[in-house]
This record gives C-alpha cells, sequence and structure tokens, in this order.
C-alpha cells in the first residue's frame, strides 16, 4: 500500500483486478484550503475573492440560520485549488511519447515517474491497516 | 502444399512489396497479457528460376503496457500476398473493454511509418479473435466494456475523496458506496457528490440531510436509485443519473459543507463501465 506525501491518501496501485491504479491528488478540502491561505501557500484568484466577498455581503444582509451554513462558507468550500506540489499518476500522453520506445516499454534510464502527469512530493509504501 | 504463385487466387488481393509492412497496435488496461498477431503468407516468386514459393506462417508477439497507450510492433513480411491474418491474446485475460487491436499495412518499419490500408479493428479477449480477410470493426467504444470494481484512495483526514478517470479510459459510473466518519467537532455536515471535468463542475447531487459530529454514515450512490436522506441505520443514498459516462480526467468527488479537519472518509468502493478512449 502506498502513501502519497502530497496529500496524504492511501491507496493500493494494483487492484484486486490486476489493473493499475493512478492516484490524482483531491483538490483542498475547505479546511485544508484555508490553512494554505493562512500559511500563504496559495493565493484565491480575484474571481474567487470576488465570489467570497459578494457572499459575506450577502450573510450580512440576511444572516444565515442557525445550524446552516452560510452563504460565504458554501462558496468557499465550492472553490476548485488544487494543492500545490499536487500528484497526478496518470500517464502525460506527450511525456510518454518521448520516453516510450514504439512497443510501449519504457526507454532506457526512463521510469514511470518520467511519465506520469506530476510526481509531487512522490510516495512512500505504508503497511495496511 | 505448394501453389504456383501466379495461379493463387486469395480470398483477398493484399499483395505487398518488399516495403510494405504489417503492423499491430495494441491499447490495453489489463495485466498479464500478450497477444500475437498470426496469419499465412504466400512470398512472390521473383525470378524464373527460383523454386515455387511456398504459403508461410507468421507469429509476431506483442506485450502490451498497461496503461491504455499504444504498443505496436511491425514486421516486414517480404514480398507476396497476405493470405489471411488474426491477432490472438496468448496469455492473460482481458475482457471486452480491456484489450483494443488494430491491424494495418504500412509502408516502412521503423520511424515515421506511412498508413497504407486499414485491416480491422476490434477489442480481443481470449475466446474473441479479430482478424482476415473479413474482419469485423469494433469501434473503442462499441460493446458493453469492462465492469471494473475500483477500490478508491482513502483521502487523509480532513481531506474530500476524489476519484479520476484514468487517462486513456472512459468510464460509466454505475454505484459506489463510502464511510464518512465525523469527528468530535459539532457541525452539522452536508456530503454532496459532484462529478466534474478536473475543474468545472458538472453535476452536484447529494443529500438534503446533515451528518452531525461523532456519527460514521454509509454513502451509497448508483443511477437511478431514491434520494434518502441519513436514517437510523446511518444509511444515506445519493441518485446519480443514468448513463452517465465519464472521460479521462474527469472526477467524481466529494463536497462536505462544514467538513473539519478530522473527519474522515473511507471505505471507498465504486463500480464502473469502462472503455479504451484510443485518443
Amino acid at each position: 500500500m502506498r502513501k502519497c506525501l502530497s496529500c496524504g491518501a492511501t491507496y493500493e496501485p494494483v487492484l484486486a483486478d490486476g489493473m493499475l491504479y493512478f492516484h490524482t491528488c483531491p483538490p483542498f478540502s475547505a479546511p485544508e484550503l484555508r490553512k494554505a491561505l493562512d500559511a500563504g501557500t496559495v493565493r484565491l484568484t480575484a474571481a474567487q475573492q470576488a465570489a467570497l466577498d459578494a457572499a459575506i455581503l450577502r450573510d450580512q444582509d440576511k444572516l444565515p440560520a442557525p445550524g446552516t451554513q452560510s452563504q460565504a462558507d458554501q462558496v468557499f468550500a465550492s472553490f476548485v485549488v488544487v494543492r500545490p506540489g499536487h500528484r497526478d499518476e496518470n500517464v502525460d500522453r506527450d511525456k510518454a511519447r518521448v520516453a516510450r520506445d514504439d512497443d510501449g516499454t519504457l526507454k532506457r534510464g526512463k521510469t514511470d515517474d518520467d511519465v506520469m502527469k506530476a510526481p509531487g512530493a512522490g510516495i512512500v509504501e505504508v503497511v495496511r491497516p | 502444399m505448394n501453389f504456383p504463385s501466379l495461379a493463387v487466387q486469395a480470398a483477398t488481393p493484399l499483395y505487398l512489396t518488399g516495403e510494405d509492412a504489417i503492423r499491430l497496435t495494441l491499447f490495453n488496461s489489463a495485466t498479464g497479457v500478450t497477444a500475437a498477431l498470426r496469419g499465412r503468407f504466400l512470398p512472390a516468386k521473383t525470378a524464373p528460376d527460383e523454386q515455387d514459393p511456398v504459403i508461410g506462417i507468421f507469429s509476431h508477439e506483442l506485450v502490451p503496457t498497461t496503461t491504455r497507450a499504444a504498443s505496436a510492433r511491425t514486421e516486414a513480411l517480404g514480398e507476396g500476398w497476405l493470405l489471411d491474418w488474426s491477432v490472438v491474446v496468448t496469455a492473460g485475460t482481458p475482457t471486452v473493454g480491456q484489450c483494443y487491436a488494430m491491424v494495418e499495412i504500412v509502408r516502412g518499419t521503423k520511424g515515421a511509418l506511412f498508413p497504407v490500408s486499414w485491416l480491422g479493428n476490434s477489442y480481443i479477449t481470449a475466446n474473441k479473435r479479430l482478424g482476415g480477410p473479413d474482419p469485423g470493426f469494433m469501434d473503442f467504444l462499441d460493446g458493453g466494456g469492462a465492469m471494473r470494481s475500483i477500490t478508491g484512495a482513502v483521502p487523509g483526514a480532513g481531506a474530500e475523496l476524489s476519484e479520476a478517470v484514468p487517462t486513456g479510459a472512459r468510464w460509466e459510473l454505475l454505484c459506489g458506496k463510502f464511510t464518512f466518519t465525523t469527528a468530535v467537532a459539532v457541525a452539522n455536515r452536508t456530503v454532496k457528490l459532484i462529478i466534474d471535468d478536473g475543474a468545472n463542475t458538472l453535476q452536484q447531487l447529494g443529500s438534503q440531510v446533515v451528518q452531525p459530529a461523532s456519527i460514521g454514515a454509509v454513502y451509497s450512490f448508483g443511477q437511478g436509485l431514491p434520494m434518502q436522506g441519513i436514517g437510523a441505520d446511518s444509511q444515506s443514498i445519493i441518485s446519480l443519473p443514468n448513463n452517465i459516462r465519464m472521460a479521462a480526467g474527469h472526477r467524481w468527488r466529494t463536497l462536505t459543507g462544514l467538513i473539519q479537519a478530522a473527519d474522515q472518509y473511507s471505505a471507498i468502493f465504486y463500480l464502473v463501465r469502462e472503455w479504451i478512449e484510443g485518443a
């Protein structure tokens, strides 16, 4: 079993049916995004900031009912922000064309990392819980 | 048995010059697959004092990658007539939707090849061959696809779950289930299921009910199921649209209102029908 060092996800690289599993990091969840913004590792786009500001104003006009999510929280949670150094194990066709021979085998000195879309921070092998 | 080459009437007059070659291309996702391009070839008699040629058999094996990318083998047969051919799975047990074969005549064997004639294309299995002179043509997205039961990645605590369609695949998302366990932090979470194209949300589906703190709830989703909030048995159902097709890079993921840093998604299993896109 592998653990992704970019997002902390754990997964089997080969599934029970023998097929390969290509892990892709999820976009930030709301608490992760909030933490990353506080740390200054990501920034909202101008459009996202504008949407958030507008939602905050709407919340000020009409307070959310107790126990419900504010409009600002809803808008914030809907942002799709890719984590910096994210991992995407899927094959990049352009990289693969360079790194593979005609029969599909990797050229000498090339590894799977050379053909994946984004190796990110890498992985470690972990024991299945 | 000897045939005088000039008298042979092949089922298909596939005359090959010495510069032509036959090329097998496989797009495959299953492990342990080997396929062979086999056939019968009658060489041309190139000089009057030459012995009459005899029909020979050729067999060229190819072990494709499992990444759904093209793997190819090109072989020159010499000058003569291609009488018939077939692509046979010699190892592995790919199902329909997992190993796609294309056979063509090209000019040259190395470098930039010049495609000349198309012979056939289809998914192949241990019991389903592709062969000519009268091959069936089956497109990449034809047929019932491969049924795949997938175990998803368990995200880190406080992260959303996200599953992406691999490069080269086309999915129909049929059904699945996951567990969402809320931590002690007080907040009413809402779980929605998002279908996106890797960037833009295409559909947002979800239960209208909330999941409070310290609950482990099982969410099931499937095509045409009725929507159902979390009941006393901590089960919830999310309805998927029918025939929902997803291209490579598209994702299904969760969007959790008021998700807390110690909340945890786990036990993620889903069923898809998969084809190879062949792009």
